[in-house]
């Protein structure tokens, strides 16, 4: 089962970060709005997953994804929550929308008006959390089809069968 | 399938997010030359903290008149403000 709230929270993500690709940074306060939401959104979905029982409970996860070496030898296993790179997969698209969104702000700052360097970081940073987002997806796929359960369905309604 | 869709998407979008802004393109002959610019561009008022040549545009970090950090393009010929974005 997914809760509400993850669900809402992965679909809202996921819109944010592609309208964010297609956002202009250039002196466009929306692109600096839309990341501030985004990054609202996973320290929301992270006090979730400190307070909620179940799948969303982070500490579930974490001992999920600790399993994922010895996963990826018989990856066909579903899981009623995450499956272990699932898990790992969560965390790292997490971990990349915050360091954005922190360094998006940092450009903000008097220190680092105009840094070039600092632009490029969050390019880069921004590029990989896209390229992450493709995994995930294409993922996403593949598990379905070895599994043979329908995951986006899930992420959907919210049911997932084990 | 769709979600094949989505991640080309991603893929395609990737390349755009960075552009700043849409000057005119001039040929370079015709852009003024950059020493006049940025004279031009502090004679407006502005403070230039970085100058740079962005795309079809000249592109200033700087602070405008009143002090506020402020980004902004400018038409690399004419120099009138593309877009501009002056913090609080």
């Amino acid at each position: 089962m997914w809760d509400p709230l993850v669900r809402s929270v992965h679909w809202s993500l996921a819109a944010l970060i592609v309208v964010e690709l297609f956002n202009e940074a250039g002196a466009n306060p929306w692109h600096r709005y839309f990341g501030y939401v985004a990054a609202a959104l996973v320290v929301a979905r992270l006090a979730w997953g400190f307070g909620s029982r179940g799948h969303a409970r982070l500490s579930s996860m974490a001992a999920s994804a600790r399993r994922a070496p010895s996963y990826f030898r018989r990856p066909a296993t579903p899981a009623a929550g995450h499956t272990p790179p699932g898990a790992l997969m969560a965390f790292a698209l997490w971990a990349l929308v915050l360091l954005v969104a922190l360094t998006g702000w940092m450009l903000g700052l008097d220190a680092f008006w105009g840094d070039e360097g600092l632009q490029r970081i969050h390019e880069v940073l921004a590029y990989a959390l896209a390229a992450f987002a493709v995994v995930h997806v294409i993922a996403a796929l593949v598990a379905s089809y070895l599994q043979r359960v329908n995951l986006i369905k899930s992420m959907i309604t919210g049911n997932k069968p084990a | 399938m769709k979600k094949t869709a989505v991640a080309m998407i991603l893929c395609f979008a990737a390349g755009a997010a960075f552009a700043g802004a849409n000057c005119p393109k001039y040929p370079k002959a015709e852009w003024m030359p950059q020493d006049q610019a940025r004279t031009k561009i502090q004679a407006m008022g502005y403070k230039i903290d970085k100058f740079k040549v962005d795309g079809n545009c000249y592109e200033i970090y700087g602070q405008n008149k009143e002090g506020k950090k402020a980004e902004v393009y400018f038409d690399a010929k004419t120099l009138d403000v593309v877009k501009a974005e002056i913090r609080k």
